[in-house]
């Protein structure tokens, strides 16, 4: 409603003009608050380890420990190969039945190596079906070190030259277990930094990104830590070191 | 139950308000024993998490000033970032709509509703809904709304408000909770934390499976970007900004930050200082709607930008810090008030001591003439805020408003015969101190006569109801012993007295 927006803006503008006023004019509550602007090109640290840039043994090695703390599991790998085999073993644990996957490229080869023992619902899935889904593979776009984070972004971008983008946010969510599939040389050491080179890649921010630490939790009965509410209950990150 | 009296001065209102109850409300959470010691347990226990996760920031106070200056700048000039954030949303797809009260964003949301001729509405937690009874409203209309946080689902079902910012049904037990699904649900249900979530689990599924619209808040709305940012650990808020066709957000101006980068010291703290995690599971920041090439994501976005008041508080510096409160919900869990009355004692769906400040500044003097009382200035809520509101001070201004009538907005609490009264006895209580006090004879004489009453009074527990003006005190309070004879008679005041007649060199 256009009237709703001039009155709302013209109230602040008056709010903050008689503020202004009194300000000047004895003040009745002491001093203002400071004002300090934050510097407009914020100090924010460079970050040690940029997305793009092989990513040191101290990063892969803190990212691992961090998850852990947050419940997550992280299976490093230094091979395609190798993840094909810890994403086996994590659907054979779980005794997993229907797998979904995102549409990431990546996803499709290290998915292609598995040898299977279970049903591959295509990206596309009825959603209904998705529901019944026990496991669900996609990309992670950044991992952050400081946390165990893993970023999951949703958009359109074909992810040849920034950041990988896919398509289906509801595979990352709706399946008890999500796997996540992490390059090594997309980990960032902040959560500061992971946010600034979503942008800073596509330029645009994708419609849709999630920071995501570690399963689901609730602690809405008497303050005790349940995992797995709404969201997926497993949280394991396949680290590709070699990528 | 609204707000008693059209002449209510705040530019907003809140639903379901009856803070002016706060004086029969009290005792009656104090004589809950059961409530008072699930609040002293639960409070407790988030307090000390909250300290370890700060521990572990290496420089605290500057992360804090950071964010207080974030915030402050933010306010400073809010008309510009509120357009800027606009122009931006638009552009990025998501309809920005306006609401200068309560009802306006009530209209827009049902609007849309009826629009897309929705039946059922699956929501994520947001206070600011609540402020502005937006479940209600959807009833009215024939919308059905489910709450889908765990603690405001349960609430919900049990036809309660919530009783804290973060975790709704903190005043609940567990064995509660299992029969109030047992009844609610008709089945037998699981008596461990685990099995409870679970149910709730699997019954909420459905819900976001069916919904064609989905409701939320925002903690942050980034004018920069036009894009906002919700934090939560459930999940429930990715559901239900996935599923649905329809998203609707619902924020208070005051949400606004400046840029992009500001997101980073504010998740930094909030969660730090909310649950005591280092971060929680999840922050979703949604910059517009689903794309054509994707699979998933809502097709339309709303973001209902809300005044409901909040604009006036800019009027003055001191008023205007409680714009930058983040609800992380620090202050009730450290407030001695809060943890012995719990949230629902406030009358307000914002309890504790940023509810004794927020509620009064939006809906009124009038409609919450009390709240500003219900502190006993500590000063604990000033310590652990992250953007370092000044709570205490921001209550001293309401007390002087409430005893004194706001001149500016011809706000007069004074014609509330309540707190007329209460006004009118604590004056004559404060005259009779100073008489008594004046004097060493009547100091003592004074002191004499409340011994004699203490001894009295404990033993006969039953006469401390009748202490009159005093009850208030003694309800919830043992009287303390009487020492039997005064301080100054004592070994200890005479040898001070004689250590002053000769003071050693």
């Amino acid at each position: 409603m256009s009237d709703d927006r001039s009155t709302i803006l013209d109230s602040i503008r008056a709010s903050l003009a008689s503020a202004a006023s009194s300000r000047t004019a004895g003040r009745p509550h002491g001093p203002p608050p400071a004002i300090a602007a934050p510097p407009l090109t914020s100090e924010v640290t460079v970050p040690a380890v940029h997305p793009g840039e092989p990513a040191s043994i101290r990063a892969i090695t803190e990212f691992q420990a961090a998850l852990d703390r947050a419940q997550g599991v992280c299976h490093r790998v230094t091979s395609d190969a190798g993840a094909a085999d810890a994403l086996q073993a994590v659907i054979a644990d779980l005794g997993v039945r229907r797998v979904a996957r995102s549409d990431d490229q990546l996803v499709i080869e290290i998915l292609e190596r598995v040898i299977g023992g279970f049903e591959l619902l295509p990206p596309d899935v009825d959603r209904a079906l998705l529901l019944e889904c026990g496991l669900g593979v996609s990309r992670a776009t950044i991992g952050v070190v400081e946390y165990g984070t893993i970023v999951l972004s949703s958009g359109d971008a074909a992810g040849a030259e920034g950041l990988p983008t896919e398509r289906q946010r509801l595979v990352s969510l709706l399946p008890e277990t999500h796997v996540a599939i992490l390059a090594a040389t997309d980990l960032v050491d902040t959560w500061d930094a992971a946010l600034a080179a979503l942008r800073l890649d596509s330029r645009r921010l994708p419609p849709t990104a999630t920071f995501a630490t570690g399963p689901s939790r609730t602690a809405d009965i008497e303050l005790e830590l349940v995992l797995g509410v709404h969201g997926p209950k497993n949280q394991h990150v396949i680290l590709l070191e070699h990528r | 139950m609204t707000a008693p009296g059209s002449e209510s001065s705040g530019a907003g209102s809140i639903h379901h308000l009856h803070a002016n109850q706060f004086d029969d409300l009290v005792p009656r959470a104090l004589a809950n024993v059961e409530l008072r010691g699930a609040l002293a347990k639960a409070t407790n226990t988030i307090r000390n998490r909250r300290a370890i996760a700060l521990e572990g920031i290496d420089d605290l106070q500057e992360l804090r000033s950071r964010a207080k200056a974030i915030k402050t700048e933010a306010l400073a000039h809010l008309d510009e970032h509120l357009e800027t954030f606009e122009r931006h949303a638009t552009a990025n797809g998501i309809k920005v709509h306006w609401a200068a009260d309560a009802e306006t964003a009530r209209s827009i949301v049902l609007d849309i509703a009826r629009m897309n001729k929705v039946e059922l509405a699956v929501k994520a937690k947001s206070m600011v809904s609540e402020e502005i009874g937006l479940n209600d409203a959807l009833i009215d209309a024939g919308v059905v709304p489910v709450e889908t946080d765990l603690g405001e689902w349960i609430v919900q079902l049990a036809e309660e408000p919530p009783s804290h910012i973060l975790a709704p049904a903190i005043h609940k037990r567990r064995r509660e909770i299992r029969d109030l699904l047992a009844r609610v649900l008709d089945r037998p249900m699981p008596d461990d934390a685990a099995g409870l979530t679970e149910v709730a689990r699997n019954e909420l599924r459905e819900r976001f499976a069916q919904a064609d619209l989905g409701i939320s808040g925002a903690n942050f709305l980034v004018a920069e970007t036009g894009s906002f940012l919700l934090i939560e650990n459930e999940g429930n808020i990715r559901l239900t900004t996935s599923l649905p066709r329809i998203h609707v957000a619902v924020a208070g101006i005051e949400k606004i930050v400046a840029r992009l980068e500001d997101l980073g010291p504010l998740v930094r703290i909030i969660t730090r200082s909310a649950t005591g995690q280092p971060i929680s599971c999840y922050q979703t920041l949604v910059t517009g709607p689903k794309t054509s090439l994707e699979d998933d994501g809502p097709e339309e976005i709303h973001l209902i930008l809300l005044d409901n008041g909040r604009s006036k508080l800019l009027e003055d510096d001191l008023t205007a810090e409680t714009l930058r409160c983040i609800r992380c919900s620090a202050c009730l869990n450290v407030c001695p008030v809060y943890r012995q009355i719990g949230g629902h004692a406030y009358g307000s769906v914002y309890p504790g001591p940023i509810g004794a400040i927020f509620t009064p500044l939006i809906a009124g003097m009038h409609a919450a003439s009390q709240l500003p009382g219900a502190s006993s200035l500590c000063g604990a809520c000033r310590e652990v805020c992250p953007v370092d509101i000044d709570i205490p001070g921001v209550l001293l201004h309401l007390r002087h408003r409430a005893a004194e009538g706001d001149r500016s907005t011809g706000d007069r609490p004074m014609s509330d015969p309540r707190t007329m009264e209460k006004n009118r006895a604590m004056r004559r209580g404060f005259r009779l101190w100073r008489w008594a006090m004046g004097s060493s004879r009547r100091f003592q004489m004074f002191g004499a006569i409340g011994r004699l009453l203490a001894t009295v009074v404990s033993r006969v527990p039953s006469l401390a109801r009748h202490a009159g003006p005093l009850a208030g005190w003694t309800d919830g309070r043992a009287v303390p012993r009487s020492p039997g004879r005064s301080f100054r008679s004592g070994a200890v005041a005479r040898r001070l007295r004689l250590e002053e007649q000769n003071p050693r060199r």
